[in-house]
């Protein structure tokens, strides 16, 4: 019986004993009952559907399909029952069978394709879990498990990126471990932060950038707090993007609020077995700049600075390009002991369920080298979610996720000690400070630098579900988030006399920052469901959520060594230490009513209300409304469009917050150390000017569109408008420094306002048996504008290396704006009596937007004869510009350009380049990336049960493997600089993002 | 019932509920503690008197190396420097623009040590019950009139507390002489000699700047010759104490040089031996590029200012030794009131050290150079060297340069092509302007067009 029905006799063997577990207490009772067994298949290609859930619609009893599409539901009771099929991406099945006692009962489904999921279950935004279908608001959700399956995904900022309109990911380095920076419909705030909120399972988590040693100015990357989680647990990612959406997560919520939903098992299902292994490799992907020295009748004479030039004629120009030329530089480079920046990935999980529990258990351990011998990024993680129904009433789960993460940084960007700075900035044939053609300190020096990030992360999540009556419902939420970090830097004892690390390092130095970042949530939302009338329902629904989040660190310092090993701070001759606390507690509390009319008229409105500690004295609660409508108009019996299946018309209006930073409302002193008669003693010193008004920003959004399903459910079109208004945004103004406060504090006065579209057109153009082609295009707008400072301010000017950046009114947030040199009417530069030129600051001029206003991404799936799959997705970002500032430093302080040292340049041209000018170096940022391609192979199920699996994947992947870009500087127009600020962005001796290749089988038992 | 009415009361129930037990406890809940900070209105406390005058002190102490010294010796002839920030660094071509950071450095942070010391004065008068006979009253109204001493060398202007007046540079060292009257007054009462002396000291440096010779004269000749008074750094420490000048000229990234001006040779030579004879100048006999890898730094030894000088010579064999972290720098002396005395005075002035070239030939002898027979312009010249020589990289340098310019004596600011040949010419600031985060912090205030 059991050959017959499955292909595979041990997934048939799992199906048989799970589902007998499944139905073994009916059976005990001694009722009468039979079987129903069957195959569930694409209604087109009729290849099999495996993973399909199968239930019987009366009892929710039911199972999962094998991989080759059959299931078995024993201890069925006897009579007529209805059976439904549903799997993602495809349209509900239910179909009628009779049982008989003892016999077993046949019923196959055959399931059409509809990519438009108006069932879906979407948990974000609501009150409670709620259909698609009557959510006002667009819900864009990511299938990690489908994804991870097919691209190449190592972390979670990967997972994200170009998936969904409207969320942006901006990467701040290519190095292994760094962070980016998310942005959710363009910048809607100046001073509270962009990112958005992110839940785990209905838990807040600290996501973004970490800070570290280093970190802080720019000298080193930050690592990223969502790099603990391993994307083959996700299931699935739920993005609302903004205020319309958030309004019941309140004051922390106007940037959106991603949710990530981890993997659970399925009850019913066999135990399933997933394995995976991955190797492969990340390179450096872009051409590095070559430093050119024109040597002059100068250098020629002073062979001591300009050795090079000893000999040559005069004009005679040099060239070299010290980081691909450098064994030690690069991994890559020819010369050096590694000749690739490897990576590997094992991961083992374990998924099933019985009657009334499920489980999913995995483990993870991955690595990947950086292309910088001082870079890599590890992590071993584990988790464990648990589900327990005892009752149709009650359900609980439990999840737990631990990681550890183990990341070297090394110096890079702002720090004068660098590899890429020293090597962009360094002049061939000029005596070097450390070796020939670094600026500063070359390889051998850089990768000295010992910055080491060892994090420990415990996340737990419980959510208890009960229903006493049939219309009264309870969630109950409550989870930990717990960070444990020990950031280490150590210099080793200078035995050279040079002190390269300065003298304080010059005896030997270890620092140890050890953060603890600790967020509990409560969350609880009640909903009483009634039908008022046979066509109109009601879910009023009542919620509280509590979010206490503490951040405390430690930091001890210890300086001169007795020997290298002896580098426990207490061994130190000099330790010092100092201890770090910050708080912040935020409550709110909302009231939400949903009507439905005839399951195709939703109307929702709701009313939070939120506090918080960070709010000042003399501001209380805040309260944020909201409003949204969902209509299935296809459902009403006039309707009729050709092609056009369903047609839901949504909109949504609504306000969320963004709440001040701890402590930013207080006036406040700090203890500090002086040294009174030689003795060090305490001091006070100004610490925060404050603001006793403050309160959150609010944002306020209206969101219109529409979700079409499209030939026959082939195709789904997504289409939303959104206008955003943020009113009394936080606005930093500089503490007047007569008052003895220095820094700036914030007021509520600003207004800036984000608009724009987002489409998302799902389909399958080519669907036949042999040949599946899957493709998705999305499109994102967004036009920002700061509208006003009230009254405060007339700009922000601000940059590095030069004040590129401005906030003003009229202008996107941090928008570029350049200065040329004095030009007369021709445009000629106009030269100084002494020859020079002139930079005219008084006439600065509007580039562009910092952040992209346009983003396409294009992802392909090819499945040829079910077994051969090829996934491909193309990510373009454009509108935005982006500052070169190291070609700004290389023309201007260092002179190692072509432009300046090219002998038959314009010699007044040559001076424009030299200049403090940096319309030259601001460059439109578009690019266009072949981000991710991936050929998988599933090998034939007789092949795979020589591995004694079900199924066996190999898969060959690669990412970023190409660029097209307008950006004419040194690095990748993807990849900013500071990952600690919010608007300075620039091209500095950036990573580039590294193109990667790798290889992995799957195998599932 | 009706499952609606039935919805209706459990409504109703829960509003109830949720409004007994939310008022109480919602407070309770946001308390978030901050072991951190203190607020202002705790700092009226009598427990904290010993604290703020610490206070006073530290925040003096936090802005005199920098950035009073280290930047606004970058205006003079006293240093060169090779620091890699841009805008820092053409303060040392004397360029300056009042909306980049280091004005408002410089403004901030004396203000800081201004605001605390007039404040924690404000707060003594209630909370020590003799305030007018106690040391740290004095502390902080002598600490008051130094800031505005401060102040008045670095700014080109000020504005206080806030407020919509824009006090010119005379305005400012104005402003501090009644602190230090008071403080004088007090610290007499207290019986601290040494405070009663740092304010003398002070009133004839604000005196002078103000070109009230007479009054200069008079406080500076009342200060005993030995007279020293400290601005400390810590050797042991997280980098918020020590000298910041030690940092300055240490490791690869050095960028403190000692100007032309005042080197004992060439600019561009190594090897600089011979023509190191002053003890109270000394450099590295080579240069190095620093953190900039452009320009040449002849690191300085500890100059007579600072608490390790030792008089030793290279040119005698002698190894001056360099700033130390914990090294300390003279907020005031006896030797400073004699040149405040001595330039007050004139070429003809007689005083507690005889003729002003009885004077000038002490400090000479004191650099181990030869004894000059000079007189009028030529001796008030040499009287300028010496005082150049004698406080070098002490903090003096940018208030004498705009005392002798603003007083009609002559313009010694550097100028010219820049050491730095590449940087090109010498800009022709003197002073650092009201910087933008006044004007845009201040609501008082309008930004200039």
């Amino acid at each position: 019986m059991e050959q017959v029905l499955c292909k595979s006799p041990r997934t048939t063997a799992g199906v048989i004993a799970l589902a007998a577990l499944a139905f073994a207490l009916p059976s005990a009772l001694g009722a009468q009952t039979g079987s129903i067994r069957g195959e569930v298949v694409d209604a087109i290609t009729l290849r099999a559907i495996g993973g399909a859930q199968v239930e019987i619609v009366e009892t929710r009893r039911g199972g999962l399909t094998n991989t080759s599409g059959q299931y078995l539901l024993l201890n069925v009771p006897v009579g007529e029952h209805e059976v439904r099929v549903q799997f993602i991406g495809f349209g509900t099945a239910t179909q009628s069978v009779t049982v008989t006692s003892g016999e077993t009962a046949v019923l196959d489904f055959s399931l059409s394709q509809s990519v438009l999921q108006l069932d879906q279950i979407v948990v974000t935004g609501t009150a409670q879990e709620t259909q698609a279908r009557s959510v006002g608001n667009t819900v864009s959700t990511i299938d990690a498990a489908e994804i991870v399956e097919i691209a190449p995904i190592s972390n979670v900022q990967e997972l994200l990126t170009a998936r969904t309109p409207g969320l942006t990911l901006v990467a701040n380095s290519g190095q292994a471990g760094a962070s980016s920076k998310l942005r959710i419909r363009g910048a809607g705030s100046l001073a509270a932060g962009l990112a958005p909120v992110v839940y785990v399972d209905g838990v807040r988590m600290k996501s973004g950038t970490q800070g570290g040693l280093d970190v802080g100015w720019g000298g080193a990357q930050g690592t990223d707090a969502l790099d603990f989680l391993n994307p083959n647990d996700i299931e699935s990612v739920e993005t609302i993007k903004g205020p319309a959406a958030s309004t019941l997560y309140g004051a922390d919520a106007a940037g959106g609020v991603i949710q990530i939903i981890t993997k659970k098992g399925r009850a019913g299902s066999g135990l399933v077995w997933n394995a995976s292994f991955e190797t492969g490799y990340n390179e450096w992907a872009l051409n590095t700049p070559t430093n050119y020295w024109r040597c002059t009748a100068s250098n020629i004479s002073n062979p001591d600075i300009y050795p090079g030039c000893s000999g040559v004629a005069e004009n005679t120009v040099l060239e070299d390009d010290p980081v691909k030329r450098h064994p030690m530089a690069l991994r890559q480079n020819e010369g050096g002991p590694d000749n690739y920046a490897d990576l590997s990935t094992f991961n083992l999980s374990a998924r099933g369920g019985g009657e009334a529990f499920n489980y999913y258990l995995s483990f993870e351990n991955s690595g990947e080298e950086g292309v910088y011998y001082n870079n890599f990024s590890n992590r071993t993680s584990g988790r464990a979610n648990f589900g327990f129904t005892p009752t149709e009433r009650f359900s609980t789960t439990v999840n737990v996720g631990y990681a550890r993460t183990h990341v070297q940084m090394p110096f890079a960007n702002n720090s004068s000690n660098s590899i890429l700075r020293n090597g962009f900035r360094g002049r061939p044939g000029s005596s070097p400070p450390w070796e020939e053609g670094f600026r500063g300190f070359g390889p051998m020096l850089a990768n000295e630098y010992n910055n080491q990030t060892e994090a420990e992360r415990t996340t737990i999540a419980m959510t208890v579900n009960y229903q006493p009556t049939d219309w009264f419902t309870n969630r109950l939420t409550l989870g930990m988030d717990k960070q444990d970090r020990n950031n280490t830097e150590v210099y080793q004892i200078d035995t050279t006399g040079a002190q390269p690390w300065g003298a304080t390092a010059a005896g030997g130095r270890v620092q140890r920052d050890l953060p603890v970042d600790h967020s509990w949530t409560a969350d609880y939302a009640g909903t009483i469901s009634t039908d008022i009338t046979d066509d109109l329902a009601s879910s009023l629904s009542v919620g509280g959520q509590l979010v206490r989040e503490q951040f405390s660190s430690h930091y001890v310092e210890g300086q001169g060594f007795v020997a290298n090993n002896l580098n426990l701070i207490g061994t130190a001759a000099t330790t010092l230490a100092s201890q770090g606390f910050v708080e912040q507690t935020s409550l709110g509390v909302y009231v939400q009513e949903q009507a439905a009319w005839r399951n195709r008229l939703y109307g929702t409105v709701a009313v939070r209300v939120d506090d918080n500690s960070a709010f000042g004295n003399d501001f209380s609660l805040v309260v944020y409304p909201k409003a949204s409508v969902s209509y299935i108009i296809s459902d009403e019996d006039f309707f009729s469009l050709p092609y056009v299946d369903e047609l839901k018309l949504r909109g949504a209006w609504g306000q969320a917050g963004k709440a001040p930073a701890p402590f930013t409302a207080d006036r406040a002193y700090a203890p500090d150390v002086t040294v009174v008669g030689d003795i060090a003693v305490n001091q006070l010193s100004t610490a925060s000017y404050g603001n006793p008004d403050l309160k959150a920003e609010t944002g306020t959004e209206i969101e219109l569109g529409f979700d079409a399903s499209l030939l026959e459910g082939r195709a789904a079109l997504e289409v939303t408008y959104y206008n955003q208004r943020t009113t009394d945004a936080l606005i930093s103004v500089p503490d007047p420094p007569s008052s003895g406060f220095s820094g700036s504090h914030f007021v509520n006065i600003g207004e800036i306002a984000n608009s724009g579209f987002e489409l998302l057109l799902t389909g399958s153009p080519i669907y036949t048996r042999n040949l599946q082609w899957d493709a998705s295009v999305s499109l994102y707008t967004n036009s920002n504008e700061l509208i006003s400072f009230g009254g405060a301010l007339d700009e922000i000017a601000f940059g590095a290396f030069a004040q590129v950046h401005k906030h003003i009114e009229g202008y996107p947030l941090g928008g570029y704006w350049s200065v040329d040199v004095v030009r007369d009417a021709s445009g000629n530069p106009v030269l100084t009596p002494s020859g020079g030129v002139t930079v005219d600051y008084d006439n600065e001029e509007y580039v562009g937007p910092q952040l992209p206003t346009r983003e396409i991404a294009f992802s392909n799936t090819f499945t040829l004869m079910g077994n051969l799959r090829v996934f491909a997705q193309f990510d373009y970002k454009g509108g935005h510009h982006q500052w070169c500032a190291i070609c700004s430093i290389r023309n201007r302080i260092d002179r190692n350009s072509w432009e300046v040292n090219n002998p038959a340049a314009d010699p007044v041209e040559v001076l424009v380049w030299r200049s403090r000018q940096t319309k030259t170096h601001l460059f439109p940022a578009d690019f266009l990336k072949f981000r991710e391609i991936a050929f998988s192979y599933t090998l034939p199920t007789n092949l795979s049960n020589a591995f004694r699996a079900d199924r066996a994947t190999v898969t060959l992947s690669g990412r970023n493997i190409w660029m097209w870009t307008k950006y004419g500087g040194t690095s990748d127009p993807e990849v900013t600089f500071y990952s600690t600020r919010e608007f300075s962005e620039l091209d500095y001796a950036s990573t580039p993002m590294t193109r990667r290749f790798s290889a992995s089988v799957a195998l599932q038992f | 019932m009706t499952r609606f009415s039935k919805t209706l009361r459990l409504l109703a129930a829960l509003a109830v509920v949720g409004s007994v037990a939310g008022c109480d406890t919602l407070d309770e809940l946001l308390i978030a503690n901050n072991p951190e900070r203190i607020s202002e209105d705790a700092l009226n406390d009598a427990l904290l008197v010993d604290v703020l005058t610490n206070s006073v002190i530290g925040e003096f102490s936090a802005m005199y190396d920098d950035p009073f010294i280290w930047r606004g010796s970058m205006f003079t002839d006293e240093q060169i420097t090779g620091i890699n920030w841009e805008s820092t660094a053409r303060l040392s071509q004397r360029l300056v623009r009042y909306d980049e950071g280091d004005p408002d450095n410089m403004f901030s942070q004396i203000s800081a040590a201004r605001v605390m010391a007039d404040s924690a004065a404000g707060r003594f008068r209630t909370l020590i019950d003799n305030s007018g006979a106690d040391e740290r009253m004095a502390i902080a109204l002598i600490y008051a009139g130094y800031s505005h001493i401060i102040l008045g060398d670095a700014m080109c202007e000020a504005v206080f507390n806030v407020g919509e007046t824009i006090a010119s540079q005379a305005q400012i060292y104005e402003r501090g002489l009644p602190r230090f009257e008071e403080g004088m007054q007090v610290a007499g009462a207290a019986g601290r000699q040494d405070l009663v002396n740092l304010a003398r000291v002070g009133l004839a440096r604000a005196h002078l700047n103000l070109g009230n010779h007479s009054q200069a004269m008079q406080f500076a000749g009342d200060v005993p010759a030995d007279f020293v008074y400290w601005v400390e750094y810590e050797q042991t420490s997280d980098g918020g104490t020590d000298l910041v000048l030690w940092g300055r000229i240490n490791g690869g990234n050095h960028s403190l040089g000692v100007h032309p001006n005042f080197l004992n040779g060439e600019f561009g030579e190594q090897d600089i031996i011979a023509g190191q004879t002053d003890p109270r100048v000394q450099h590295t006999t080579s240069w190095s590029l620093g953190h900039n890898r452009l320009t040449r730094l002849y690191k300085p030894y500890q100059s007579l200012p600072f608490s390790g000088y030792n008089g030793e010579a290279i040119a005698d064999g002698g190894q001056p030794p360099f700033y130390q972290r914990g090294t300390d720098i003279r907020m005031a002396s006896g030797l400073e009131a004699m040149h405040h005395y001595y330039e007050a005075a004139g070429p003809d002035g007689m005083g507690p050290a005889g003729s002003t070239l009885d004077f000038v030939n002490a400090r000479r002898a004191a650099g181990k150079q030869a004894p000059v027979d000079l007189s009028g312009s030529d001796l008030m010249a040499e009287l300028r060297d010496q005082r150049g020589r004698d406080m070098y990289m002490g903090g003096f340098r940018i208030g004498d340069l705009r005392r002798w310019k603003n007083q009609g004596v002559g313009d010694f600011f550097p100028s010219g092509t820049h050491p730095t040949t590449e940087w090109g010419s010498y800009g022709d600031a003197t002073c650092f302007p009201l910087p933008l985060e006044e004007y845009e912090g201040n609501p008082n205030l309008t930004k200039p067009s």
